[in-house]
């Protein structure tokens, strides 16, 4: 009896640590994984580290770069956040896209496609996601990005405490409404994040110093607009969506009305919430003088009806779980139009490039002398009927 | 017998833990064979660009004048007379969606001037100085909390407001512009609140293809607008207002 008892102890033992090394392996791989972001033949003038924004970044995980593009004539500055939440590839996808492809004649645009690289170097617990996706450029190579995790990767900042206390650390505001609080309460894991732990602490978690130094970078450079790239699940409420912090109301509004609409695409504009902080579309108005927005596209493969989960679901958007919660309880069950049966990746970043697009272009009607003028912007039309997003990387 | 079932456990929760295998297979989309017809996004995107390659006063962002015809779907009722609106405007939400804020960007952008903004008017500042209320219906959860309201506190300041502007003879416009995605229990609520007490309505089609809101107006037969896109919102005011 002890014999046998011993027999299956080693076997469950051996079975664990083949299971730890093959797993293990897999997870540094994706930790040690690097994108490569093309910048040769791009109108990326240079790159710099975010730690110039916070000197405790220095050398850690979330010191990534930022990439400049900046125009021959003097104009407005907009910076582009992607990779917030590293399992929304859209908002990720279209960041590198635009650096990619945007050429701005007037002004500065700056792009950080992977914000929260440390989101990107892990994914979920028991979420069964992909851990990449790959697209085949129009020269048929093969490229490889991340699906991350929403929050940063624990091994960078352990553990969780049972309740996050969100503060706005040293920075005063600069445009808060009355009324409004500055601290807040949320659950432990939220202290990892990104988009509820802005505006940061120079010397906090790495996730509150990588927003001290976005906070930080937008005040020193006088950045007039930020944009941060989002998608969330297909029964969210805010989806398709821009959120506008009040400085940013009418932009967003008019940039819909006058523009977006005219292109045929729905988006609803909603405030940004004084009392939910953290937020880029929150703090990044209230402590800093830039338009603060953050743009939402629906996104099936992270919602909680879908079925199977891989890279597939994640790029063709295409889920049969999702097709049958669109058709009943009278289509109300989901706040996104899934009468086709899918939502591709291609399509969700076109809704983001167009966004970004008329939301510069307004801002530019607005404010004259924070124009900024972009040429060889992505066809939208043209991204959503070839789908197939590799055609836009280089 | 037990011990076979704590092995099969203890592996089920292994292989749980280790649920987020990746697929390193590449997409299934096929590359596109450089002879082929597929979009070299540099070279052809510049023509195609939306106008963002534009100066910021082009026609499509400077928003152009209204052009109201008077011809606007009304699915069968009145048609909003020309000229029917004039003096001073308020404008307010109903629901505190960002719908009333393009309302009177749109307005502004006509330079139409004479209107005062303000989401949250409470009842006593509704005085005989304004001749119109606009109310531009659409719940938001976002909206609400983020001035200070929740729907019972807003229906009680619309229900005041109402009382009010009707008491001193104001001419009530509702509008209900957000579509689809401004119908909902709530902002159902705030649509049987708002529209029973309106004088004309303006309305963005695809939001009322229940004729929730038409099935309101027909009780009075209030003239009223169809519209198919939210700057039209716009030209239809400027027709009321004989602009």
């Amino acid at each position: 009896m002890k014999k046998k008892g011993l027999v299956s102890t080693c076997i469950i033992l051996a079975v664990a640590i083949f299971m730890a090394v093959f797993t293990g392996i897999s997870f540094s791989k994706k930790r040690n994984f690097v994108e490569d972001v093309v910048t040769a033949g791009s109108a990326v003038t240079k790159t710099v580290k975010l730690s110039t924004y916070n000197p405790n970044l220095a050398g850690s995980f979330g010191d990534v770069d930022i990439y400049v593009l900046e125009g021959a004539e003097p104009g407005g500055q907009v910076l582009i956040l992607g990779g917030t939440h590293a399992n929304e590839p859209a908002g990720h996808m279209a960041a590198i896209v635009m650096l990619e492809q945007f050429v701005p004649t007037k002004g500065t645009v700056y792009v950080i496609p992977d914000i929260c690289k440390s989101g990107l170097s892990h994914n979920d617990p028991l979420e069964g996601t992909p851990q990449y996706l790959h697209f085949t450029t129009a020269g048929g190579e093969t490229r490889t990005f991340h699906f991350g995790s929403r929050a940063s990767n624990p091994i960078d900042q352990w553990p969780d405490p049972d309740t996050y206390l969100h503060t706005s650390g040293e920075w005063q505001p600069l445009n808060l409404p009355a009324n409004a609080k500055t601290t807040q309460t949320l659950s432990g894991s939220e202290v990892r994040n990104q988009n509820r732990c802005y505006p940061g602490i120079a010397n906090g978690t790495l996730t509150e110093k990588v927003s001290y130094a976005v906070t930080n970078m937008i005040n020193t450079l006088k950045i007039d607009m930020v944009i941060d790239l989002h998608e969330s699940s297909p029964e969210y409420a805010v989806n398709n969506a821009i959120v506008a912090h009040e400085n940013a109301k009418e932009i967003a509004s008019m940039a819909y009305s006058l523009n977006l609409e005219e292109q045929g695409m729905k988006f609803k504009i909603e405030p940004s919430p004084i009392s939910l902080r953290g937020l880029t579309h929150r703090e990044l108005g209230d402590y800093t003088d830039a338009f603060a927005l953050l743009c939402e596209v629906g996104n099936p493969s992270q919602g909680r009806f879908r079925g199977f989960t891989d890279e597939t679901l994640a790029i063709t958007g295409k889920d049969p779980c999702y097709k049958v919660a669109s058709e009943i309880h009278d289509g109300k069950l989901l706040y996104v139009d899934y009468s086709s049966g899918d939502f591709p990746i291609s399509l969700r970043v076109a809704r983001h490039v167009a966004a970004v697009a008329a939301l510069v272009e307004e801002m530019g009607f607005e404010y004259p002398e924070k124009e900024i003028l972009i040429d060889n912007i992505p066809d939208v039309e043209e991204m959503i009927e070839t789908d197939d997003l590799g055609l836009w990387l280089r | 017998m037990k011990k076979l079932i704590v092995i099969v456990l203890t592996l089920s929760m292994l292989l749980s833990l280790a649920a987020c295998g990746g697929s390193n297979t590449p997409s299934t989309t096929p590359a596109p064979a450089t002879t082929t017809a597929a979009p070299a996004p540099a070279d052809k995107t510049t023509a195609a660009a939306p106008a963002t390659t534009q100066s910021g006063g082009d026609a499509t962002t400077a928003a152009p004048a209204p052009s109201g015809s008077g011809s606007w779907e009304t699915k069968g009722l009145p048609a909003i007379p020309a000229g029917c609106l004039s003096g001073e405007i308020l404008i307010t939400s109903v629901g505190q969606s960002t719908e009333a804020d393009s309302v009177a960007s749109l307005l502004k952008r006509a330079k139409i001037e004479n209107y005062t903004h303000n989401n949250t008017v409470s009842a006593d500042a509704v005085t005989s100085s304004y001749k119109v209320l606009i109310m531009v219906v659409g719940g938001s959860s976002k909206g609400l909390g983020g001035a200070g309201l929740d729907q019972a506190k807003e229906t009680e300041r619309v229900t005041a407001v109402i009382e009010k502007a009707k008491s001193l003879g104001l001419t009530i416009v509702c509008m209900h512009i957000g579509g689809l995605d401004r119908r909902g229990t709530m902002s159902d609520a705030f649509i049987n609140l708002a529209f029973p007490s309106a004088d004309y309505a303006i309305i963005l089609k695809d939001g009322d293809n229940d004729d929730l809101m038409k099935n309101i107006l027909a009780a009075k037969n209030v003239p009223t607008a169809y519209i198919t896109k939210t700057t039209e919102s716009r030209d239809v005011l400027a027709y009321m207002l004989g602009k």
